[in-house]
């Protein structure tokens, strides 16, 4: 192997950037092979669950989290051309959006950055979307997963509203839904219908990860 | 008892219960609703925010029919009608249907032009900053020198309204909380570099981030704190608390960046107002319960914090001989409660929190939304406060 995974892994959890960069760089120059590229995927990803683990025992906070996709997402551009030429397997497809109503965005940047680092396609269809939008979404690529986002208290009839229309649609067993933000409680979810409730974006990313290994 | 008589005795419940060197008469109540009393009245929410007629009637209604002492928001933080003149409305998004403001983050300074603010923030700010967030600047100096002026007007239209209102809800005995003043970390959130930017830059390129905010801080200790707190002359009414010092987005920070980036400057205006003998109220957003080892080193009897998401009780436990406490009641149980169950739970908070002093009753966070409380149960619980929370 041309890097050191564990080494990447740690630079990663620890949010130190331009080292983990400049191994990232270092090592797309040296034209590796697929395993080789998945390995060193896989070391961002095992990064990212430090960095979810941190967040979860109070080490990082929300801003860590952030900073964490920005990271992330410097490093994922530095491997792409590398994971589209080898057609780097994929882990599965969500389909995620801030429901109607609600112009937030962060919390669900923050989810679209952990999940892409592991291995899902994420199609983000963007804030205050309409049920109507995630549909449509879903009979194009159909996903594995379906994420809804809320930050307002009054997005939660957005989050209903996605729910009712993904049945209506015939669609909705098709997918698992997963939801988080502020205002959502698993008490909420449970009512609603929704198979998991999202609490941090690192918690909803195992939930999810657990879904397409099954 | 007159007007003022009225006011400074309810002025005098909140310099107890911040001073802490005695018991108030009766734990104070301070209001947390902000949109709330607009989404519950027969007024559009873009109607009310532009027209100070109406935000009178909402304001001293509400004033007049609940419980509170004092005031926190009324129309000050969302002044449409200066925004509107400058230019820097189109980042407010209103539902009037649902009641609701979103807000779209908008950037007015690149990340590679931290060098350019920091050899010449006033240039920069005349050239870059305000055409860019007050839009309306831009364009020919004929053109600016009016925005300027009418927005000046608008300013005063908004001082007049405040006179009015503070005078007006002093008869009742309620007074408004006093000026604005944000930290850097906010600032920068809010019209520099929004959240995701500011955050990745403190971490990527802190050093300049720090110079910046040095070269920033004489410009805007002028204008924040040294013109209202120390030149202007004292307000005919005073306010309850003479600082509101938001901490918006603090929680998201990590202790050593809080200590690094936000404290040294929260801990030097704090010294300031113990030196001019003002009170702060700190507005704490989110969980800031890491962040508690900071705020014991306040000086003794200056500050008072509103809590959001923390444990009220514990703290009151750790902070409670040091600063005062603000918050308590639920929002969920405001909405969804009965009024039974709001006065039971408002009675555990007032005999847990009261004793001793260094207690303010408020609702535990900002009451935007419809759904943030039933009227009954907002009056019901305010109500108990000022009838059982004797000391």
């Amino acid at each position: 192997m041309m890097i050191n995974v564990e080494q990447l892994a740690k630079l990663v959890g620890d949010l130190e950037e331009e080292q983990a960069v400049q191994m990232a760089e270092a090592f797309v120059v040296q034209n590796p092979s697929k395993e080789e590229v998945e390995a060193v995927v896989a070391a961002c990803q095992g990064g990212m669950e430090t960095v979810g683990v941190r967040f979860g025992t109070g080490e990082y906070f929300i801003g860590d989290l952030i900073y964490s996709g920005e990271l992330l997402a410097r490093i994922m551009s530095i491997l792409k051309p590398l994971m589209v030429a080898n057609n780097t397997s994929k882990t599965g497809t969500i389909v995620l959006g801030t429901v109607k109503g609600d112009l937030h965005d962060i919390g669900k940047n923050i989810f679209r950055g952990m999940a892409e680092a592991a291995g899902f396609v994420v199609h983000d269809i963007g804030f205050d979307q309409p049920a109507s939008a995630f549909v449509e979404k879903v009979r194009e690529v159909k996903p594995d997963i379906v994420g809804m986002s809320a930050l307002l208290t009054l997005a939660l009839d957005g989050v209903r509203d996605t729910v009712k229309a993904l049945k209506d649609a015939g669609v909705r067993d098709s997918v698992k839904l997963i939801a988080g933000g502020n205002p959502i409680t698993p008490e909420f979810c449970k009512q609603t219908g929704i198979d998991a409730y999202g609490g941090n974006a690192a918690n909803g990313i195992k939930t999810c990860l657990a879904w397409v290994k099954k | 008892m007159s007007e003022y008589q009225k006011a400074l005795y309810t002025r005098t419940l909140f310099d107890d219960a911040i001073g802490m060197k005695k018991e108030p008469d009766r734990v104070p109540v301070m209001s947390n609703a902000f949109t709330w009393p607009i989404v519950i009245s027969k007024y559009k929410l873009s109607e009310v925010l532009r027209d100070y007629d109406k935000l009178f009637e909402i304001w001293y209604g509400f004033a007049r029919d609940y419980y509170h002492d004092s005031l926190f928001d009324f129309g000050w933080r969302n002044p449409m009608r200066i925004r509107d003149v400058l230019g820097i409305s189109g980042d407010y998004v209103f539902n009037d249907e649902e009641g609701t403001i979103n807000h779209i983050e908008k950037h007015c300074l690149e990340v590679d032009e931290y060098d350019e603010f920091i050899a010449d923030p006033r240039r920069f700010m005349m050239e870059k900053f305000f055409p860019r967030r007050m839009t309306n600047l831009a364009g020919s100096r004929l053109n600016a020198k009016n925005t300027f002026v009418a927005g000046m007007n608008e300013f005063a239209a908004l001082g007049q309204y405040i006179g009015k209102l503070a005078g007006a809800v002093a008869e009742l005995g309620v007074l408004l909380a006093g000026g604005g003043y944000l930290t850097y970390f906010d600032i920068w959130i809010h019209n520099f570099r929004g959240l995701k930017g500011t955050l990745t830059d403190l971490r990527r390129i802190p050093d300049k981030v720090q110079a910046a905010w040095e070269k920033y801080a004489p410009m805007y200790e002028f204008a924040a704190y040294d013109l209202p707190f120390r030149y202007s002359p004292p307000p005919p009414i005073p306010p309850s608390i003479d600082i509101a010092l938001p901490l918006i987005g603090s929680g998201l920070l990590s202790r050593v960046q809080f200590g690094r980036f936000v404290w040294p400057q929260i801990k030097q205006v704090a010294d300031k107002a113990t030196v001019d003998g003002k009170t702060i109220m700190i507005f704490a957003e989110g969980n800031v319960e890491h962040l508690y080892e900071y705020f014991l080193q306040l000086p003794k009897g200056v500050a008072c914090i509103q809590f959001e998401k923390d444990d009220i009780r514990k703290a009151k436990a750790i902070l409670g001989k040091h600063c005062c406490i603000i918050g308590g009641i639920s929002l969920e149980l405001l909405n969804s409660g009965t009024k039974e169950q709001c006065i039971e739970e408002t009675k555990r908070l007032v005999d847990d929190l009261a004793p001793g002093g260094g207690y303010i009753f408020s609702e535990a966070a900002m009451m935007a939304f419809k759904t943030d409380g039933r009227p009954e149960n907002v009056r019901a619980v305010t109500e108990y406060v000022r009838m059982n929370g004797k000391y």
